[in-house]
Order: structure tokens, then C-alpha cells, then sequence
């Protein structure tokens, strides 16, 4: 064990967008754009006022690495996104079933 | 580091053809008798506890149980090959542009080395494609990159869940130039009501930056322990409870696990199978407030072997009741 470790406090759970904005480097223009594609589960007249959390901060990164890395457009983000929801929730779906009886 | 092979049917202590009930009734034997929060012995029993988790979690899923019993075969016979579809063994490798640590690993989150390999962090969004795990990195300024995020799942009880945790957790990072170790200690702490499948971002803890960029962020995911009395649906949990076919006809009260010990329920007379019995509040933590319900799932079971009594007083009762369960109304 380290023995200089550092503990860490307690991780925040929500976000106000300028938060976001510091976190992820990406600018509001570019924040607005998403909400509008869909790709946030954000209201785009709602987004200065939104909360956000570490999930949608994950989601950021993978958007912007679809999009610089692979150079996805935002229709094959929301695609993308959408399908690895949808098998997240089966996976859990199946789990439980799995675990029945 | 070298990965440690794991045999999983010794860990629940079945054979290599055991059913899948079997296994299922072995993990929920020892889950019982080496949960944290039953155990006297609690640290020793917390890494058997994961431990058995680990192991149900590979040899319940049929395809992994398949991959898994491949890679036993070969491991037998000397190095693993990647599992299909899979990734090639050496440890983490998020390998991140310009990061000269391309090896690391994790202890702390509830699984070994050789699950993370094969079965875990490197499925989904954690693919080969780095996606998710790859993150952006993004340039603040010309030259400087931030490190690539990293993602891997977190072993959670559904006890931590309810009351919250810290975990300490370490990092092994390998610089492959030069093969020097460096670990990093932290702690991280798990939220009341974690959820299946919720991030838990810990800053700074991803891969180092390069030209001077800040390093990226580790991402745990939430993966609920499974656990011997419960089964887990968002906030709900539901408990299957079997019943005698006349506890189901002529009602009862039994006593039923719950988190925070046991209650006892009352089964209304003619209780059907399937039926669901709704304990408000017994579930986990919910976003907004409040907790989830506990739904109790009734199923009737009948006996293995009846006496020579019992079967007469069996036969009295098909004689004289009017109860034809395949007439149609």
C-alpha cells in the first residue's frame, strides 16, 4: 500500500453546467448542439439550469471521442449510443431473469 | 504482472458438470455463509465473498461458462490464448496517446486480475475500439494532451448500496520502456443507493496526460454483488419464497429476509404462484429520495417424498375436492 495515498472526497453527484464545462474542455455552443441532437437526455431550453452527473460526463467523453477519434457524425453517435443503452438493459434484463426461480 | 488462473468450480465447489441449478445452489449456500454482514470473521470473509461472486458471475452466464471452460483447457497446457472475440492477455491497455505507462491494473474493486482479463473490463463499452475507455484525449493546448479515460467495474453490495462505503482501491501502472512499477493508492466513495450500471467519476485517476496535459479520469461502474435471498430490479428488490401448497391454500404467516433483517408476512388463503407480495420502502436507496420496495415472489412447491400417511391423506383430498386446474371456465 502507498504510503503517501491520498484519500479523495466525497465525488460529487451533480453537475451545474459550468462544471461540465470545465470538466470536459467541450464549449457551450458545442453542449447545445448535442442537446439538440438528441444525444443528452437535456431539454436544449433547459440546459443552463440543468444538473448533470457523472454518467453524462462519461457520455461527453465517448461523444467526443467518437467524433475526433472515428469521426462519427452525430446521427451515428445517437445510433451508437442508443444501441449500447438498449444492450446494457438487457444484459440487466437477463440477469435477472437468470437469477429467478 | 502475471494473471492467475482461477478455478472457479472449486471456489463454488462443484464439479466441471454441474447444472445449473447446482451451481446456483452452491453460490447461494456459501454466499450465505460468508456474506460480510453475517460472517464473524468479516475481512476474510468479504474476499471469499467476492470471491464466490466472481465465480458465479462467470459459470451462471452460459456463454461465459463456455469461454471460461475453453481457457481452463488451455491454460492447463501452458499460456491462455485471448477468448474469443476477446483481448489479448498482458494486463490493462488502455494505451492512450503518448502515454508511456500502457500497462495498469486494479485491486480493490471486488475482481481478480484474471476476471478483469477474460470476463470483465473489456467487454461493451471498454472495448478494443477504446471507446468509453479511450475517452477524448482532448488537447487544451497545442502539444498537451490529456490522458485517455479509464473504465472498470466496481463489485458493490447490495448492503454498500443501501448505506453507502469507501473502498480503497490501487492502481498498478507498468511503464513498459523501462518495466518500473508504480502503484497509486486512493480511496473512493460509493454513494447511498448506487445502482446497477451507475458511473462514479474519480478525477484525475485515468491515464497520464502527455506534453505536459492533465491525466484523464477513472469511470467505475456499478455492479451489484449478487446475493443469496435477493434478486435486483432498479431501486426493487424481489425475494423468491416457496411455499407449501397448503400455506398457499389455507394462508400463513412466514418470516422473509429483508436487508435489515427479517420481517414477517402474511399470505393471504389461495395464494396463486407468481403472485407478488409488495413490502414498501424494504428496496434500495432511489434517486430522488425514498427507497424501493421489496416484492416477495410466491412459488408452491410440492414435496420430494411423501410417507405412506401422508399419501393417503393426499389421495382423500383429490377425491373430494372440485379443484380441476386445466378446466376452462
Amino acid at each position: 500500500m502507498n504510503p503517501e495515498a491520498q484519500d479523495l472526497p466525497a465525488v460529487p453527484r451533480r453537475y451545474t453546467l459550468a462544471t461540465v464545462i470545465h470538466i470536459t474542455g467541450i464549449d457551450r455552443a458545442t453542449l447545445l448542439e448535442y442537446c439538440e441532437a438528441g444525444l443528452l437526455p437535456v431539454e436544449p431550453a433547459r440546459m443552463e439550469t440543468a444538473e448533470f452527473d457523472d454518467h453524462l460526463v462519461c457520455t461527453l467523453r465517448q461523444i467526443e471521442f467518437l467524433r475526433e477519434t472515428h469521426g462519427v457524425n452525430l446521427a451515428g453517435i445517437r445510433m451508437i449510443h442508443q444501441l449500447l443503452t438498449e444492450v446494457e438493459r438487457l444484459r440487466r434484463e437477463l440477469r435477472f431473469v437468470r437469477e429467478g426461480g | 504482472m502475471a494473471v492467475q488462473f482461477q478455478d472457479y468450480y472449486e471456489t463454488l465447489g462443484v464439479s466441471r458438470s454441474a447444472t445449473d441449478r447446482e451451481i446456483k445452489s452452491a453460490f447461494r449456500r456459501l454466499a450465505r455463509k460468508y456474506h460480510p454482514d453475517v460472517a464473524k470473521d468479516k475481512r476474510s470473509a468479504e474476499e471469499r465473498f467476492k470471491a464466490i461472486n466472481e465465480a458465479y458471475e462467470v459459470l451462471s452466464d452460459p456463454e461465459k461458462r463456455r469461454k471460461y471452460d475453453q481457457l481452463g483447457a488451455d491454460w492447463k497446457q501452458g499460456a491462455p490464448p485471448p477468448p474469443e472475440g476477446g483481448f489479448p492477455p498482458g494486463g490493462f491497455t488502455p494505451g492512450g496517446a503518448g502515454s508511456p505507462f500502457a500497462d495498469f491494473e486494479f485491486d480493490g474493486t471486488g475482481f481478480s486480475d484474471f476476471f478483469e482479463q477474460y470476463f470483465g473490463g473489456r467487454e461493451g463499452f471498454r472495448g478494443a475500439a477504446g471507446f468509453g475507455r479511450g475517452g477524448a484525449a482532448r488537447s487544451r493546448t497545442a502539444g498537451a494532451q490529456r490522458g485517455a479515460d479509464v473504465e472498470s467495474d466496481l463489485l458493490v453490495t447490495l448492503h454498500e448500496a443501501l448505506k453507502g462505503a469507501v473502498r480503497q482501491l490501487s492502481l498498478r501502472r507498468t511503464d513498459p520502456r523501462t518495466g518500473a512499477g508504480q502503484t497509486d493508492s486512493f480511496r473512493v466513495r460509493i454513494p447511498t443507493g448506487a445502482t446497477e450500471g451507475r458511473l462514479i467519476r474519480v478525477p484525475g485517476k485515468g491515464e497520464p496526460g502527455a506534453g505536459g496535459g492533465p491525466p484523464g479520469d477513472l469511470f467505475l461502474r456499478v455492479r451489484l454483488a449478487r446475493h443469496p435471498d435477493f434478486r435486483v430490479q432498479g431501486t426493487d428488490l424481489y425475494h423468491d419464497l416457496p411455499l407449501a401448497p397448503w400455506e398457499a391454500v389455507l394462508g400463513a404467516t412466514v418470516t422473509v429476509p429483508t436487508l435489515e433483517g427479517t420481517v414477517d408476512v402474511k399470505i393471504p388463503p389461495l395464494s396463486q404462484k407468481g403472485q407478488h407480495l409488495r413490502l414498501r420502502g424494504r428496496g434500495l436507496p432511489a434517486e430522488g429520495g425514498g427507497r424501493g420496495d421489496l416484492l416477495v415472489v410466491l412459488s408452491i412447491v410440492t414435496p420430494d417424498s411423501v410417507t405412506t400417511e401422508e399419501r393417503r391423506v393426499w389421495e382423500e383430498l383429490a377425491g373430494r375436492s372440485h379443484f380441476h386446474p386445466r378446466r376452462t371456465a
